[in-house]
């Protein structure tokens, strides 16, 4: 009898044991937990794609092309006073405080710019905010783990552009935030927690450099879906983003710097061997602006037609160009100029095609200007339907230049500013010219309006010559962090190691 | 053989002995029959002696195992029943009995108490753990709607504090001290709350959750009827509190925060029994607030305006304030007293009924409770219908059946407010006096709400059970538990348009909870030599668990009379539509198991072991476990002991306890995933940047020892227990908000740690001989409870959450004050910093420098500037020492019972104060006046005041004098309660008789009755968990009753 009992037992405590852990497992219906997410191919591109998105909803949620990009050089002249004035004139009073370097000024949340809601919010505040730069870094990062733990149907060849991929993403942020804020936290690790300080951006960017090199070769050189040209990670993508980050470092790293322009002619080279990206025909060059070109690199783009939105104060486009290249609605003059003085010295060349096919009204100082560049089919959002382009292959071949000359390799930089000048058909690089104003120039030039003159005036040092710039500073400024922006005081909560840009305390 | 052959021979003659004497004396003899049952349980007890009283005294029978005894004695003579642990019962034989049932009670605290641990029934001299039994007796006479605020003082260690008069809601209860330091909610420190922390409470062997469904913290939504609340006092047996780890470690994790145990009753008598109680109450609000009336009101704002307003101020300001510059209007010529339109006495009743009966093969219980109670706050109250049966069934004397079936209904009525806080109502009893009260035409929009929004929020719960017990072979027994338990809760308010914009809205909604329950254990005991006792048991537990939540709500309703349809959307922009609010499955296994030995029960020696799993911990490691061990020794058992026979009993025990919780569940483990949309066409799956994925999050782990003695000596007169435990928890989860720098907004980090420690003691004491005509009993009872917060997740020494910090070091919840050194007399004692000239200012980007009569903030960082950095460690929110106090007297059937409560030192925040203050100084304002007369304030250069002028309203936006904050409204909280006094009266059985009735009792009590205490505002235990003292809180009321309990 008690043996039988027991038999009995044992049995019914095996079978419970056994079914124990099936029964356990609930699958929460209303929300998906990690631990049945990465389980699929599927899986890891819905992943990536939020990072791209979450990226591109930082930039373009705020002026930061323009802001940051092209108004803090101080050519730019908001269109109030004068014959035509832009209808929104109270708030594009903030551009002059930019080209005065006063950002205090410009994030004062009590200005009419900052205090706007809805469509007409610029979110300049915004754009000293850290998190949303970190989450894209912490998606990175998480991906970067989840991928290298393995994903059932995820090749190994798959897996190794995938994580080059999420290193690809996070030194792209890295880089973004380096540009802005100068010294940043960094972190390479999942799941990270732990408060940091900040660290030098240099050995940011160096750390940078070295993993994105070392995972290059995994990206694939071309994606067969044109839907990804220019948005998704590729070699080329990666190789330009090395350039850059290469440039800006040769700036801050005086004693290496040769290793840096060494590393971008030979990047730049890379890219330009590879035959993936073409200069389009100067007649075409506003579908460029538009994205998913020839030319295009490095691109974020959320279509209208696709279901997009944006935040129009995105595009330093928006502010440049006057009807017909903006719908009616959005009031008939552009709401910006380039000074004419700025505009005669760079444009010298006459015959250059950018002159007269890029602007109309181009010396008016008023809102008649209009940066004809950024033309295109206006969409339902009142303007056409722009990509924000973080790097092309103009700038890639002019950035190669840049290089070159530094390295004394005069004829090959030459090469490569004439590729540039001869697609705009203007004349070929005069000897009587200095090579590398020339150079700085043509990037001016060809560049103009896209968010980019003022970290290569940063870069260059040219910021502190009144030469080149409409807004100097002075050494004692640019050394004390006058060309970052001011970090949220937010930075600070619950971090002890934070400091913030004291250029702006 | 010889030996057995001369006992039987000494029986016989024995037996025949008495016989031999009656018939000498010639007296009749007589057969008395009859069971004896005990009071407290009504269960039958074998073993009880009875003997013959007289010149021939000797012990006569002893009760068989279903407690019946059978004796044939003479006439008048005189029989005792006595009983090892309960009182002793004396009764005359006049005739021949078929029922001379006697009933005995235990002694408090005694060794044959039974106990349960772990679902199994044993004796308290076999077991080691901590655990205190409160008998249902105590628990009488006092209409609340919650058992649980009764028993407030009556165990040593369980800090209950009554935080809220409001009908139907739960206080706060802490078993032994402060366990998880997490504060949730509230922008400001007002609103937030300890998570509660509940203990685990079993009811007739079932686990239940106390909080209602949905519920969490103050602002519950949905209609949140505890179960507790719908729970008859008159229907509890016994509540067994458990305190340490030995006792609790059988319950799992769940039982973490301590494990009360209530058993209702269940039918014995033989003759079926209905018992009816009722009380008749009155709740009474507390003092309310003086309040400056009418013209009162208006010229002492005109005089404050006049004295400090700006010439913007006087020439502008004041003659376009209708209020206070246009006497004559009949609008703002008023006297209102708002205080009386929202709180008043309520009058309520509360009855009672029981049926029970049955024999030992079968029998039966029904109790059916009716609770009504208004709130003192218009448009609250509680209700609730509750019909509880059950029934044993035992066929033969191996099987045995018992069922359960429990219905009740809990309907609340909310008024405006969220529940615990009557914000709204607090914010409209604040208004000028001098608008007119409510009417047909002039009534604000706010009153409205507050007094017409109709609330219809019921709980239905319906619970069913079944208990099977089979006793296999001898000493091994099987038994299964199957419950079901489901609640229904409904809410439906309707805000008339009046109270609502012009327009009516409506707000329904609705929420359902099951828990399937399930218990198989097996139990096996053996004596071996009649001294080697021990016992091995297994069971297991499995739950089924699952609730959700809707809502809907609907404005811009056609008119008040159509309320409804619901889910018309009328007004697409503010309509809420409907939606899920909840969704929550889970499952849950146990296994656990437990090994009790005991010498000659001298010593006891208890080993359990349970292991948990749940489908919140994830797959990978999900067993939580628990091991406990305990000693005891019963000194008293032991030779040299023997001839110290003032001693009854005297017991050492020492406990030790683990549990290893995984923490978190595997959204926290692995976070949470989303579909974010689209980006350039293609989708978007993102986690969640809320709560960053931890996969290190380990085991918490708490750890506890637990030291006791109990004891008795002078044959009962005078019973003790004292209690010392030390308790490490390790690794908690705390919510640790993060950096800009990390891009979640927090992690779920384990890396709190703390560690309780304290003392408990309770001692009874009977003042007067047993035998004496009056009876006195006194019990006095207390905890000291410290804690010491060990570590912060991320290494860090402190954070601050709002005005609380948590200090590594320091006890865990400490208030983080700015340190008021006193009131500015003259503006020369203004500090000036020596370096800029500048004198001491407020904040560091204004120009608010202090001045004569405002406060003097200590400025700690030296910088001249008072900012948040210049605050520092002050105070501690939670008590040091809590406990209790009862006094029982009894002359023939009257009977007196005081109980009360208190806390010493603990640190207040008086916020009503403040606000009084802060009332003072806003003359422009629509808000009354709260004289400010009896207080200490600055009124001119040179006074030395305790308080900052109040009058002077320009200060407030400059310096902010009231601030919650600071040192000058923390205060000693303190206090002593009366809780109860009930003075009883049982009329005499015989007279009854009579009337065919077999028991009627008269009782009249006084609930809160008073408190006392050096704090300065109105009730020191009306504040929150964190020691706030919010104004707008629900007064606790003072209840008078009567009440009447019928035995038929």
């Amino acid at each position: 009898m008690k043996k039988y009992f027991c038999s009995v037992l044992l049995l019914l405590l095996l079978f419970s044991a056994s079914s124990c852990k099936k029964f356990l497992l609930v699958e929460p219906i209303e929300r998906l937990s990690g631990n049945i997410y990465w389980k699929s191919q599927a899986d890891v591109e819905a992943f990536v794609n939020d990072l791209y998105a979450r990226f591109w909803l930082k930039i373009s949620g705020a002026a930061y092309t323009s802001a940051a990009g092209e108004l803090r050089a101080g050519e730019i002249r908001p269109s109030i006073g004068g014959s035509y004035n832009s209808n929104d004139a109270n708030r594009r009073r903030a551009y002059d405080f930019f080209g005065v370097n006063d950002l205090r000024t410009a994030i004062d949340p009590t200005r009419a710019w900052n205090t706007s809601t809805g469509a007409n919010q610029m979110n300049i505040v915004s754009m000293t905010r850290w998190t949303e730069f970190y989450q894209v870094i912490q998606g990175a990062n998480l991906m970067y783990y989840q991928v290298d733990k393995g994903v059932p149907g995820v090749s190994n060849e798959q897996a190794a552009a995938y994580k080059a991929e999420a290193i690809y993403i996070r030194c792209l942020t890295y880089f973004f935030m380096v540009r802005l804020f100068g010294d940043v936290a960094y972190y390479t690790n999942a799941f990270q927690a732990e408060p940091l300080g900040r660290e030098g951006f240099v050995g940011v960017l160096n750390k940078c450099i070295a993993e994105l090199q070392a995972g290059k070769n995994d990206l694939p050189l071309r994606y067969d879906d044109a839907v990804f040209r220019g948005v998704r990670a590729t070699r080329g993508a990666a190789a330009a983003l090395l350039m850059n980050m290469n440039m800006w470092n040769a700036a801050f790293d005086e004693g290496n710097k040769s290793k840096y322009y060494e590393q971008t002619a030979a990047l730049g080279e890379e890219i330009i061997s590879s035959n993936v990206y073409q200069l389009v025909n100067i007649n075409d060059i506003s579908r460029v602006m538009l994205g998913k070109s020839e030319e295009g690199i490095i691109e974020f783009k959320e279509s209208v037609d696709a279901g997009g939105t944006y935040n129009k104060f995105a595009f330093a486009a928006e502010m440049l160009v006057a009807f017909p290249e903006k719908a009616q609605a959005e009031g008939t003059y552009s709401h910006a100029y380039y000074r004419s003085t700025y505009l005669e010295k760079i444009f010298a060349d006459q015959t250059d095609k950018r002159r007269s096919l890029w602007f109309t009204n181009m010396l008016r100082n008023d809102g008649i200007f209009s940066l004809k560049k950024f033309a295109g089919p206006v969409s339902p959002k009142n303007f056409p339907d722009w990509a924000i382009i973080l790097c092309r292959y103009a700038d890639v071949i002019l950035m190669r230049a840049e290089a070159l000359a530094e390295l004394e390799q005069d004829e090959q930089a030459i090469n490569m500013l004439n590729m540039v000048r001869r697609r705009a058909q203007a004349q070929d690089y005069d000897i009587t010219e200095n090579l590398k104003d020339a150079i700085f120039t043509e990037r001016s030039k060809e560049l103009i309006g896209e968010g980019i003159h003022y970290y290569d005036l940063v870069r260059t040092k040219r910021i502190l010559d009144g030469a080149w710039t409409s807004a100097p500073l002075t050494a004692a400024q640019f050394n004390s962090g006058g060309w970052t922006w001011p970090i949220s005081e937010s930075a600070l909560n619950r971090n002890p190691f934070m400091t913030l840009n004291t250029y702006w305390q | 053989m010889t030996s057995y052959l001369t006992i039987r021979i000494f029986c016989l003659l024995a037996a025949l002995l008495p016989v031999a004497i009656v018939q000498a004396q010639t007296q009749p003899l007589v057969k008395v029959q009859g069971v004896v049952t005990n009071r407290g349980n009504d269960e039958v007890m074998p073993g009880v002696t009875v003997r013959l009283l007289g010149p021939n005294a000797k012990d006569i029978a002893t009760t068989d195992s279903k407690g019946r005894y059978t004796v044939t004695v003479p006439v008048n003579s005189k029989l005792r029943f006595s009983f090892v642990g309960t009182t002793t019962f004396e009764v005359e034989v006049r005739k021949a009995e078929d029922a001379l049932n006697v009933r005995l009670e235990d002694k408090p605290g005694g060794l044959d108490e039974i106990v349960i641990r772990g679902y199994q029934k044993t004796t308290r001299d076999k077991d080691a753990g901590s655990s205190i039994t409160i008998s249902g007796k105590e628990l009488q006479d006092v209409p609340v709607s919650s058992v649980e605020a009764l028993m407030q003082g009556k165990v040593p260690g369980l800090n209950i504090q009554v935080n809220t008069g409001a009908p139907g809601y739960r206080g706060s209860v802490l078993m032994r001290g402060l366990s998880n330091i997490d504060v949730v909610g509230g922008s400001s420190d007002e609103d937030a709350f300890l998570t509660p922390t509940s203990p685990l409470y079993v009811i007739d062997g079932i686990p239940v959750d106390a909080d209602a469904p949905g519920e969490s913290g103050y602002q519950t939504p949905g209609p949140g009827v505890s179960p507790l609340s719908l729970i008859a006092p008159e229907d509890i047996l016994s509540i067994e509190v458990l305190k340490d780890a030995q006792a609790t470690s059988l319950y799992g994790s769940r039982g973490a925060y301590g494990v009360i145990l209530i058993t209702t009753r269940q039918g014995r008598a033989t003759i079926p029994k209905v018992r009816y109680s009722g009380n008749f109450f009155m709740n009474t609000p507390p003092k309310l607030r003086p309040t400056l009336g009418g013209k009162a009101e208006r010229d002492f704002k005109i005089a404050q305006i006049l004295k400090y307003g700006s010439w913007d101020d006087i020439n502008n300001r004041l003659p376009n304030t209708p209020n206070l510059s246009d006497s004559l209007s009949a609008y703002y010529n008023n006297s209102t007293n708002w205080q009386d339109v929202f709180y008043g006495p309520t009058y309520n009743h509360r009855h009672n009924l029981a049926i029970e009966g049955g024999s030992n093969e079968f029998n039966y219980k029904a109790n059916l409770t009716y609770y009504d109670e208004k709130g003192i706050v218009a448009n609250t109250g509680f209700k609730s219908y509750a019909l509880n049966m059950n029934m044993t069934y035992k066929p033969n004397s191996k099987l045995s059946v018992f069922s359960i079936l429990k219905g009740s209904l809990g309907k609340k009525n909310k008024g405006n407010g969220l529940g615990l806080l009557q914000t709204g109502i607090a914010r409209n009893a604040n208004a000028s006096s001098l608008l007119p009260p409510p009417s047909l035409y002039t009534s604000n929009q706010d009153i409205i709400g507050a007094l017409e929004v109709e609330n219809d929020n019921s709980s239905r719960n319906l619970q069913a059970s079944f208990k099977l017990d089979y006793n296999l072979l001898k000493g091994l027994y099987l038994s299964s538990t199957v419950s079901y338990d489901t609640w229904i809760g409904t809410e439906d308010a309707f805000t008339p348009a009046a109270a609502f914009g012009q327009f009516a809205k409506v707000f329904a909604y609705n929420d359902s909870k099951y828990t399937v329950y399930n218990r198989n254990s097996i139990s096996f005991n053996r004596t071996i030599r009649k001294a080697h006792e021990y016992s091995i048991s297994a069971f297991n537990e499995i739950y089924l668990k699952g609730d959700q939540a809707y809502a809907a709500e609907q404005r811009q309703l056609p008119s008040d009379k159509y309320i409804g349809p619901i889910g018309y959307n009328g007004d697409y922009l503010q309509s809420r539509g409907g939606g899920l609010l909840k969704y929550n499955k889970s499952r849950a296994v146990s296994f656990a198991g437990a090994f009790n030995y005991n010498y000659k029960r001298k010593y006891v020696l208890n080993l359990t072991y349970r292991a948990d799993a749940s489908s919140f911990s994830g797959n990978e490691n999900p067993y939580s476990l628990n091991p406990s061990a305990g000693v005891k020794w019963n000194m008293e058992r032991e030779n040299f002991m023997k001839k110290l026979t003032f001693i009854d009993y005297l017991a050492l025990r020492a406990t030790w306890g683990k549990s290893i919780a995984p923490t978190g569940n595997v959204f926290a483990v692995y976070g949470t995933y989303e579909p974010y949309g689209f980006y350039n066409g293609q989708q978007r799956i993102g986690i969640q940047y809320d709560a960053i994925p931890n996969p290190d999050l380990g085991a918490a782990t708490s750890t506890s020892y637990n030291g006791g003695l109990d004891g008795s000596v002078l044959n009962g007169a005078v019973t003790f227990n004292f209690d010392i435990y030390y308790r490490k928890m390790e690794r908690q989860v705390k919510r640790l908000d993060l950096p800009d720098m990390i891009g979640f907004n927090y992690v779920a980090s384990n890396q709190v740690s703390l560690i309780n420690y304290g003392y408990e003691g309770r001692v009874t004491v009977r003042m007067l001989p047993r035998n004496s005509k009056v009876q006195w009993n006194l019990s006095v009872n207390g905890a000291i409870n410290k804690d010491i917060l060990t570590r912060l997740p991320g290494g860090v020494n402190q954070i601050v959450f709002g005005s609380t910090v948590f200090h590594v070091g320091r006890n865990s919840l400490s208030n983080y004050l700015f340190k008021t050194l006193g009131v500015f007399a003259t503006d020369a004692d203004v500090p000036v910093n020596p370096v800029t000239g500048l004198k001491l200012r407020n904040g560091s980007g204004s120009n608010a420098f202090f001045q004569a009569g405002d406060p003097w903030f200590e400025d700690v960082d030296g910088d001249y500037v008072i900012t948040d950095k210049d605050r520092q460690v002050l105070g501690n929110s939670q008590p040091l020492m809590f406990g209790g106090f009862s006094t029982s007297l009894g002359y023939k059937t009257w009977g007196l019972l005081i109980t009360g409560s208190y806390t010493y030192k603990r640190d207040i925040i008086n916020a009503a104060l403040s606000s009084r203050l802060r009332m003072a100084g806003n003359p422009f304002g629509q808000q009354a006046v709260l004289p400010v007369d009896d207080l200490s304030y600055w009124k001119g250069a040179g006074d030395i005041a305790r308080y900052p002028d109040p009058i002077n309203y320009t200060r407030s936006g400059v310096v902010n004098p009231f601030r919650n904050n600071q040192s000058l409204f923390q205060e000693d909280g303190s206090y002593l309660k009366i809780n109860t006094i009930i003075l009883s009266y049982a009329f005499n059985k015989q007279q009854l008789k009579r009337l065919g009735i077999n028991g009627l009792r008269l009782s009249a009590t006084a609930y809160n009755v008073a408190i006392f205490s050096p704090y300065s505002g109105p009730n020191a235990e009306n504040v929150t968990d964190l020691g706030y003292d919010r104004s707008d809180g629900y007064p606790v009321p003072r209840t008078y009753s009567i009440g009447v309990n019928v035995d038929l």
